[in-house]
């Protein structure tokens, strides 16, 4: 049932992607020739296409986040992995370096050192939400820097700025689709490897131990493939804000908290959002990830009150 | 008292040097220029360096009044106007009247109040809901300004023409503020000072337990709301007139409660004064880079607010055992 | 002094108290017993205008507590709840301080200088020398005194005590409830307390009550009500009353749980 309406849903935002936009294309008439075509398969194929790439990879890594650590915030924007990506790239862009491998190789030491910093600040906290508010204090100081090499770079290119801090498809073409989808099947394997001791890890430390599992270096391992994931998406879309949190969280509503849903859901809220990122405003483009920011910010509100309440007081 | 005065000479002095950023000029011209004559030198100091000064000495001193009031009401070491969602709804209020056009600093204050009376609103609403235990409701309320600030970029974007000051708005800066901004701002300062001021003693009561207050005579929902609206409006202004000068109200309340302790009768005015020292500090470190002064609190407020969120951890876990 | 009329309060569906009526007279010393959970801290704390009862009416001084204000409420009545979380860096004579809102109002308290009330307090209270100390450094006696320094010093008519001899050694319990009783008889105070210790209810009350499941069970002066009849029946112990030579007053001690 639920997969059937799923399937159907999938299709319809496929179809709309192409269809809607300046010019409306029939759905007679997207395989047909002329402008419309190349508007179809120029333009919308590869922004659809980076979004169902971008979202899987994102609701993939979000749920090994959140399973690893065992919190179901553990979300890249509150770990420092998101800004220090999008910071490293958006300072080599604004700035015009010629790095090799940009924007991925940037995209990755930047989420390494996101990470790496949030993890040192973290050395000596207790409980997972004084995690959180670490890294959502280091994530503020990734953003702060940012902007603030924008502001210094005086980049009048605003888009890049959007993009990196909240994430954008637009402007997508073939080649980024291309270099997306070849980083991704380089990091997918690894994330299927890892699946077998998130499973174990699901279970806390204790019963990893019992299952002959390190759960210390099963950990680092799932993060640095989650940061991979998350680093080869940011870099090209920015981070394209909760959707590492909204994935998993409506696979484990309808109660598969598997990798395959979280992505599946990811790819399906990316498509949806940028839709409607393209059309409620029409003519003017909203940021995709303003829109997923602030659903994705209040589910996640939603969810921690139901939390707490369910805990007697 | 004790370090009142010298935090009065620290924020004049820094204050001093803020002035003379940038503008090239010699001390001793400055403070003639700034006390009479006439010319360019004048003009400079006047017209352009002293109401940057003023509005970033205001706003700072309006972040330290809204965290000590935040921090002691909502009885969370870690509150401040970026972890309760009232700072980025005031922005996203300051950012909603830009979009429909208004260019007046005073329809900024006011729309920037309703948008902070808006974040603040909710987490209230989250609090009761759920109860307050100080870390989850901080992680609720980044949730919050994450959202908002979400909105405020869309509104941002949607607005191409607006989007230059994109900047201005997320990380708060000096650059361009006027004596219009500062005639925005003063009034709400001065109500936000005097009346925290007054009501010291029940920030200090309300600081300990629900019951405690309640016993020795304080009715605690009305005077939370009460204290709860100085917080909002002295963190809209800051946000109408600078942006978000972001954790200046994290770091000044926490700075003066390490150097006086919980007597708010001191403690508010000295968080106050830490508050503009730290935004003139923070521009004179972000004009010599060219960069905007919210990047420099912001790194700065992470670090403090790392060790706060470390130190606030341990004393609940340790609590509960 | 105190008139308490049906009280009932419920926390969910569970009903804590059950139409439960008491008066004090003024002056008089009133201790509240019963198990953990009977309802006395309850009772306490509807009695000090902290809890709204779902049902009935406290009068103090013969005005009904809803029509009294905070401020009105905190010049008749002060209470030495069960505790209190900690308070950061406030030093004891800050916290004592606060205790004169009631009196002196916002604006009043933004003056510097003790008054007479706060000073009498923490003599009473053997705290003067700990007048700087932050409160949170204390230990669990030297805490519990400030908080009754804290109480006294709101000066009211009605002194209402929720345990205040946990974290207190023998020697301070008695100091405490010997200053309590001088209180009493000097400045014609009424007291109501949450005693533990039967026998030290006993020895300081005036009058008893002894609540079981949210109801009053019994209730009358302690040389009548205290036997071995209330042991079994209020605190679910065998025991055994009798009266002290020196004070005239029963003492128990408990050998068994009772069947």
């Amino acid at each position: 049932m639920i997969r059937g309406f799923l399937a159907v849903l999938a299709v319809l935002l496929i179809i709309g992607s192409l269809m809607l936009g300046t010019p409306f294309v029939g759905v007679n008439r997207l395989f047909a020739g002329g402008i419309e075509h190349i508007v179809v398969v120029e333009l919308r194929a590869p922004r659809l296409l980076l979004g169902l790439l971008a979202g899987g990879a994102l609701g993939v890594a979000g749920l090994m986040l959140q399973e690893s650590l065992r919190n179901p915030l553990a979300v890249p924007e509150l770990l420092g992995v998101s800004g220090g990506a999008a910071a490293a790239v958006t300072v080599c862009v604004v700035f015009g370096l010629t790095v090799p491998g940009a924007p991925l190789l940037p995209a990755v030491a930047g989420a390494a050192v996101g990470a790496g910093l949030t993890l040192l600040a973290v050395r000596g906290a207790v409980g997972p939400e004084a995690t959180l508010l670490i890294g959502a204090a280091v994530s503020a100081a990734l953003q702060a820097v940012l902007l603030a090499a924008s502001a210094l770079a005086d980049s009048r290119d605003q888009g890049v700025l959007v993009r990196y801090l909240l994430g954008s498809l637009t402007g997508t073409d073939w080649a980024d689709v291309l270099v997306v989808g070849i980083a991704l099947a380089v990091v997918t394997p690894l994330a299927v490897l890892c699946l077998p001791s998130l499973k174990v890890l699901r279970l806390g430390d204790e019963a990893a131990a019992s299952a002959g599992l390190n759960a210390g270096r099963a950990r680092v391992v799932v993060l640095t493939v989650s940061c991979l994931l998350i680093a080869v998406v940011v870099g090209f879309c920015g981070p394209i804000a909760w959707i590492g949190f909204l994935a998993p969280q409506l696979a484990r509503a309808l109660g598969t908290a598997s990798a395959f849903w979280s992505m599946v859901f990811g790819a399906l809220l990316v498509v949806a959002a940028d839709l409607a990122a393209r059309t409620v405003l029409y003519p003017i483009e909203l940021p995709v990830g303003g829109l997923t920011a602030v659903i994705g910010v209040a589910v996640g509100i939603l969810v921690l009150s139901r939390r707490r309440r369910r805990v007697p007081a | 008292m004790k370090w009142l005065i010298p935090m009065v000479v620290v924020t004049a002095v820094l204050a001093f040097v803020q002035l003379l950023t940038g503008s090239s000029m010699s001390p001793v011209t400055a403070l003639a220029a700034l006390f009479g004559g006439d010319g360019t030198e004048r003009q400079i100091i006047v017209e352009l360096r002293a109401p940057r000064v003023l509005v970033g000495l205001g706003a700072g001193a309006c972040l330290g009044v809204a965290g000590t009031i935040l921090q002691s009401t909502l009885r969370n070491p870690l509150a401040s106007p970026e972890v309760t969602g009232v700072g980025s709804g005031a922005i996203l209020g300051a950012v909603v009247a830009t979009t429909i056009g208004s260019e007046s600093p005073i329809e900024m204050v006011v729309l920037a109040l309703l948008g902070g009376m808006l974040g603040g609103g909710v987490l209230w609403l989250v609090a009761s809901l759920r109860g307050s235990d100080p870390l989850g409701l901080a992680v609720i309320g980044v949730l919050l300004s994450a959202m908002l600030a979400g909105a405020t970029l869309i509104l941002l974007t949607a607005r191409p023409q607006l989007a230059g000051a994109m900047t201005q708005w997320l990380v708060g800066s000096l650059n361009g503020r006027t004596w219009e901004h500062w005639s925005a701002l003063w009034p709400f300062l001065v109500i936000g000072l005097a009346g925290a001021f007054l009501v010291t003693v029940v920030l200090g009561v309300l600081a300990v337990d629900d019951d405690h207050a309640k016993a020795v005579g304080v009715s605690v929902t009305p005077w939370r709301i009460v204290v709860l609206m100085l917080a909002v409006l002295t963190t809209s202004v800051a946000a109408a007139t600078t942006g978000a000068l972001v954790f200046v109200g994290m770091l000044a309340p926490h700075a003066a409660r390490a150097l006086v302790g919980s007597d708010q009768r001191v403690a508010l005015p000295l968080s106050a004064l830490i508050g503009a020292a730290t935004v003139a500090a923070a521009d004179i470190v972000a004009q010599n880079a060219s960069l905007p002064a919210g990047a420099v609190t912001a790194v700065a407020g992470a670090v403090v607010m790392i060790h706060v969120a470390k130190r606030t951890s341990a004393a609940t876990v340790g609590g509960m055992r | 002094m105190i008139e308490a009329e049906d009280i009932t309060v419920r926390f969910g569906s569970r009903t804590v108290l059950d139409e439960v009526s008491v008066t004090v007279e003024r002056g008089e010393w009133l201790a509240l017993v019963g198990r953990n959970g009977c309802g006395k801290s309850t009772l306490l704390r509807v009695l000090a205008g902290l809890l709204p009862p779902a049902d009935g009416v406290v009068r103090i001084q013969g005005d009904p507590l809803k029509s009294l204000s905070r401020r009105e409420i905190a010049r008749r009545v002060a209470i030495l709840s069960q505790s209190m979380p900690p308070v950061g860096a406030m030093t004891v004579s800050q916290l004592v301080r606060q205790g004169r809102y009631a009196v002196r109002g916002p604006l009043g308290m933004l003056g510097n200088g003790q008054d007479a009330a706060e000073r009498t307090a923490m003599a009473d209270t053997a705290v003067l020398d700990l007048a700087d100390a932050q409160v949170d450094h204390l230990s669990g006696g030297e805490r519990q005194r400030a908080r009754l320094a804290l109480a006294l010093a709101q000066d009211a008519p009605v002194l209402l005590l929720d345990e205040p001899t946990t974290y207190l050694d023998v020697r301070h319990q008695l100091e405490v409830l010997e200053l309590v009783r001088r209180l009493q008889r000097e400045r014609g105070l009424t007291v109501v307390t949450v005693l533990h210790d039967l026998s030290q209810a006993a020895r300081y009350a005036d009058r008893i009550v002894a609540l079981r499941d949210g109801v009053v069970h019994t209730q009358g002066p302690a040389d009548e009500v205290v036997d071995a009849g209330l042991l079994h029946a209020v605190f679910g112990v065998k025991g055994r009353v009798w009266l002290d030579d020196l004070t005239g007053k029963p003492m128990c001690s408990y050998d068994a749980a009772s069947s």
